[in-house]
């Protein structure tokens, strides 16, 4: 499955290809049904409500969570991010958060923000020599008066996973996780925590299309919606309902997107996590192993700590600048990588990669040995000096 | 007959999965205008009330009417 025949490793930023059936699911919905779900009552809104409600249940049976009225969805995780700190941040004042280096932009932008607004102290937890945020780091910063933790599942750029679990399980306040590498393609249980805020995307390992994204908020928590609008209830009332998932659906949803996002997550329930994670990190290993085997080349990734990584290898060439690597990767050899800082300047500030950035290479489950194979070639070539770098 | 009204539509479509499971018939339909002046759905049965709501227990049921749009609950 090759589109202008580009060989992707850009999985991390949004899987290509999707499944078949999600294209399916979504024409069906687009031709053939079409209508605004919890709109109207007629049987093409009721047929759209059923698609939301299908996906909204498949990815509660992800988080392995009952509540599936408490998984929102919105446009991408950067909303679900920004609906999370807002509902938590915007109406406190002081007392500190927690966040781990490898944050995104996603959250590190708005979690700036409220804190700068509301004189909230930042305080970041390191990685360690071997490139991980410990837990135990964690919660050595964590007190009476930390109002929230953040925590990056797996680094976009670095491919390391911070088990949330760990920390969640021994503090009482609210954990947010950034799930946006992982729901789909590594373990995810949160079924057994009343304090853990799940960040996820529709579009990279639940092989949705873009424009899906979504928040599971834990029963103990009523937040304060960031948009308020129009939700098909309460309609002669002009407050927002308290009533989820309404609370936070202002507007009409991407049901195109979500028809897709529900054949999506049925490909991934049906051939299983862990299968496709045993195929991504048995590439990822030859990867890693292929790029280490280059003089010259720097891979931030080994492969001691398998099981605590998600299949993205970042990399540099030695006096060789990454946007110019990945596009001679593109142009001479037609693969798809990403260049540059990765929308995560804290993660590059950590491994000490910044501002300079990687180039990275992200697998995902269409990707095969022949796709590493060309890869490792390529940087090969390119680092021997070959094609005028 | 009576008419099942829920806070969302959410809700109303978790209470028809429920319904259809144990085996009890049911139909999505908006809420009618003499019930409430809002935009959602509503379940409507043939069904005895006690043993809808002996089915829909745990779910957010805002109201329950006659086919005379009576409100019969709570």
């Amino acid at each position: 499955m090759r589109a202008l025949n580009v060989c992707y490793l850009d999985n991390a930023a949004t899987s290509f290809p999707k499944p078949e059936s999600v294209w399916e699911k979504l024409l069906e919905y687009g031709k053939g049904i079409g209508g605004n779900p919890g709109r109207s009552g007629h049987i093409l809104s009721v047929e759209a409500a059923r698609i939301v409600y299908r996906c909204r249940k498949l990815i509660a049976e992800l988080l392995n969570v009952d509540h599936l009225e408490r998984v929102i969805f919105t446009m991408n995780a950067t909303y679900a991010a920004n609906f999370a700190i807002y509902g938590l941040l915007s109406e406190v004042s002081g007392g500190n958060v927690v966040a781990t280096a490898l944050e995104h932009n996603a959250v590190a932008r708005p979690l700036k923000y409220w804190c700068k607004r509301n004189g909230i102290e930042l305080r970041i937890a390191g990685t360690s020599p071997s490139g991980y945020v410990e837990p135990k780091s964690i919660l050595s910063l964590v007190d009476s008066e930390t109002r929230v933790i953040c925590i990056n599942h797996a680094s976009n750029v670095f491919g390391v996973v911070t088990p949330f679990e760990e920390v969640a399980r021994k503090v009482k306040v609210p954990v947010v996780v950034d799930a946006t590498q992982t729901l789909g393609a590594y373990p995810f249980d949160v079924g057994d925590f009343d304090n853990v805020f799940v960040v996820f995307t529709g579009h990279k390992g639940l092989l949705g299309p873009q424009g899906v994204g979504g928040l599971f908020i834990p029963a103990a928590y009523q937040l304060a919606p960031m948009i308020r609008g129009g939700t098909g209830s309460y309609s002669e009332l002009d407050e927002q309902p308290d009533v989820l998932p309404d609370r936070f659906e202002s507007g009409t949803l991407n049901v195109h997107g979500l028809a897709g996002l529900q054949a999506g997550i049925e490909w991934v329930i049906e051939k299983g996590v862990e299968k496709i994670r045993k195929h991504e990190m048995g590439l990822f290993e030859s990867l890693v192993e292929g790029l280490k085997g280059i003089s010259k080349v720097r891979v931030f990734a080994d492969l001691e700590r398998i099981d605590k990584r998600v299949p993205v290898v970042s990399f540099v060439i030695e006096g060789m600048d990454a946007a110019q690597v990945s596009s001679v990767l593109d142009r001479e050899f037609g693969i798809a990588s990403r260049p540059g800082l990765h929308c995560a300047p804290w993660a590059h500030k950590a491994y000490g990669t910044y501002p300079k950035g990687t180039v990275r290479f992200s697998l995902g489950p269409f990707n095969s040995e022949e796709d590493v194979k060309l890869a490792v070639d390529a940087v090969k070539s390119i680092a021997e000096g070959g094609n005028g770098c | 007959m009576i008419y099942v009204v829920f806070h969302s539509t959410t809700e109303a479509l978790k209470a028809e999965e429920r319904m259809l499971e144990c085996g009890l018939s049911c139909e999505l339909m908006p809420v009618p205008k003499s019930i409430s002046a809002g935009c959602g759905l509503c379940i409507k049965t043939e069904e005895p009330l006690e043993r809808v709501m002996e089915v829909l227990k745990g779910l957010k049921v805002e109201s329950v009417y006659n086919e005379g749009f009576e409100r019969l609950l709570p």
